[in-house]
């Protein structure tokens, strides 16, 4: 087993008229926050979904604490998709209780907490919460786990501004620190200040990979300024 | 994992079947009783119309339900929790195929007892015929080995709960060919395709099968004899030998085929999985 977290190699995944991931390789190790930057259509969640495992076809290897995709990889990954997940049947209750019995790791007094700081009670059907209170809720139970990564995907892509700060803030203080966040957006602006490592993907390439402070330092730019002109239309 | 999974797929789909079950036990008891007691041709009709409608209720939630199992909650947004959960897809498919096996066992049962409360409102004095034609059919076979007998009973249930399971086995493997990313825009007619295609199949193999093994069943002549009408009661025993073993061969073959469904389920859950 080698140091790194995520090791993918020669990475490729393309569908009928498109070439999603091409030829991809990336290493990550522990207790980093990685900001996968790319506009829409770069491949962000389609690699995304590979790491957390629900695109199963494609070539190249990815392996997750030195482990092929499977159950001991998955039990790792804290996946939050850019969509809701939940069942018309369940509440939070339920929701709580299926992570507790599957996640070793899960953290049920604390998801319990963020969930009262919402507003909302464990009985309320989920179906009768709005999009954003689901949203919020799924971040909840995914940020209650102490993982070893947690991987995120838009998770403030259309949500208002207060909303992003309550994300950010449930996101930075409920992580555990030695673990690495791995977060794709393209709201650049609004989560430049946590990354310590930020990836450009470009129509499935890496084009730009690094510790944030040197390529400002570098590029003599924030990274938002960095990312509207490497993504220049 | 796997008892969690099977907990959390019976909490998914108790409600569908709940109401499903108290919708058979309303019926069955309201519309004999309207039949026998209200001498009217209208409402005699409707209510045999909402009888139907039951049934056919029944049967479609039934399916529908089945398919929930098994693709809403795995290749809609659902499997964004599911095929993230830290277990293996075949304990996933396996917990599917024994709570949808479970419904339609307990949906047969309870439609079996609707029949008989139907039948007993209906006409009370059924129940001493049934227990008359029971007691007939135990006369018919008294001096016979009651070993056999009972061999073939649970021969036979064992045959008619794996053939569920076979074919829901079935139906999962053509749901997940359906979505295979390759035939994305074809999905309904592929998935309908697949079964069917499947279907037609095991109708081949189980007919090259018959011929094989037919000749080689101990006693296969008393087949030729019960269908000439030359058949004995006194050989019934040997006919029971026959029909055990015909039946032990059926089940090593749904027992097969439901491993080769089933692992090419899994396998395309393992290579091909790709989430919208």
């Amino acid at each position: 087993m080698n140091g790194e977290l995520i090791d993918i190699k020669n990475l490729t995944k393309t569908y009928p008229n498109k070439t999603a991931i091409s030829n991809l390789n990336l290493k990550l190790d522990g207790g980093h926050i990685v900001g996968l930057l790319g506009p829409n259509g770069s491949g962000k969640t389609t690699l995304i979904k590979i790491i957390a495992g629900v695109i199963k076809d494609y070539s190249g290897t990815v392996t997750v604490n030195g482990m092929a995709p499977g159950p001991a990889a998955k039990a790792l990954i804290s996946y939050l998709p850019d969509t809701s997940y939940f069942s018309g049947w369940m509440c939070p209750k339920d929701m709580i209780t299926l992570f507790k019995d599957f996640y070793p790791d899960f953290d049920e007094r604390k998801c319990t907490e963020m969930l009262h700081r919402l507003g909302l009670n464990e009985t309320q059907k989920i179906k009768t919460m709005s999009k954003g209170m689901q949203e919020r809720f799924q971040l909840c139970l995914v940020m209650s786990r102490n993982a070893m990564i947690y991987v995120l995907d838009e998770p403030i892509g259309g949500v208002d501004p207060a909303a992003r700060e309550f994300i950010m803030d449930t996101i930075l203080s409920n992580y555990n620190e030695n673990a690495t966040i791995l977060m794709s957006t393209h709201l650049v602006s609004d989560v430049e200040r946590i990354f310590d490592t930020v990836l450009f993907l470009k129509e499935g390439e890496i084009v730009l990979q690094g510790d944030i402070d040197n390529i400002r330092a570098t590029e003599d730019k924030s990274i938002d300024q960095l990312f509207r002109e490497v993504f220049k239309c | 994992m796997l008892a969690k999974l099977i907990k959390y797929d019976v909490k998914s789909t108790w409600r569908d079947f709940a109401g499903i079950y108290l919708a058979i036990l309303l019926g069955v008891i309201i519309v004999p009783l309207v039949i026998r007691n209200i001498d009217n041709i209208i409402v005699n009709t409707a209510v045999g119309i909402v009888a139907f409608g039951i049934v056919v209720s029944v049967v479609v939630i039934t399916v529908i339900s089945l398919f929930k199992i098994y693709n809403t909650n795995i290749f809609s947004r659902e499997g964004y929790l599911t095929m993230t959960l830290p277990v293996t897809p075949t304990k996933i498919v396996i917990s599917k195929l024994v709570v949808s096996t479970m419904w339609i066992v307990l949906t047969g049962i309870v439609s079996l007892i609707g029949m008989i409360i139907f039948s007993l409102i209906m006409s009370p004095g059924i129940l001493y015929d049934m227990v008359n034609g029971v007691r007939y059919v135990f006369d018919l076979w008294e001096g016979q080995s009651m070993f056999g007998i009972v061999l073939f009973i649970v021969l036979i249930i064992l045959f008619m709960i794996l053939s569920i399971v076979k074919e829901v086995a079935k139906l999962f493997l053509s749901c997940s060919i359906a979505h295979l990313r390759q035939l994305n825009k074809f999905r309904v007619p592929v998935g309908i395709l697949s079964f069917f295609v499947f279907t037609w199949i095991e109708s081949v193999l189980v007919q090259g099968l018959s011929r094989i093994f037919k000749p080689l069943l101990p006693n296969s002549e008393l087949w030729y004899e019960t269908m000439d009408h030359t058949f004995s009661i006194e050989k019934a025993g040997q006919l029971i030998e026959t029909f055990n073993v015909a039946t032990g061969l059926g089940i090593l073959y749904t027992l097969a085929m439901i491993v080769v469904f089933s692992f090419g389920t899994v396998w395309i859950l393992n290579h091909k999985l790709d989430l919208d």
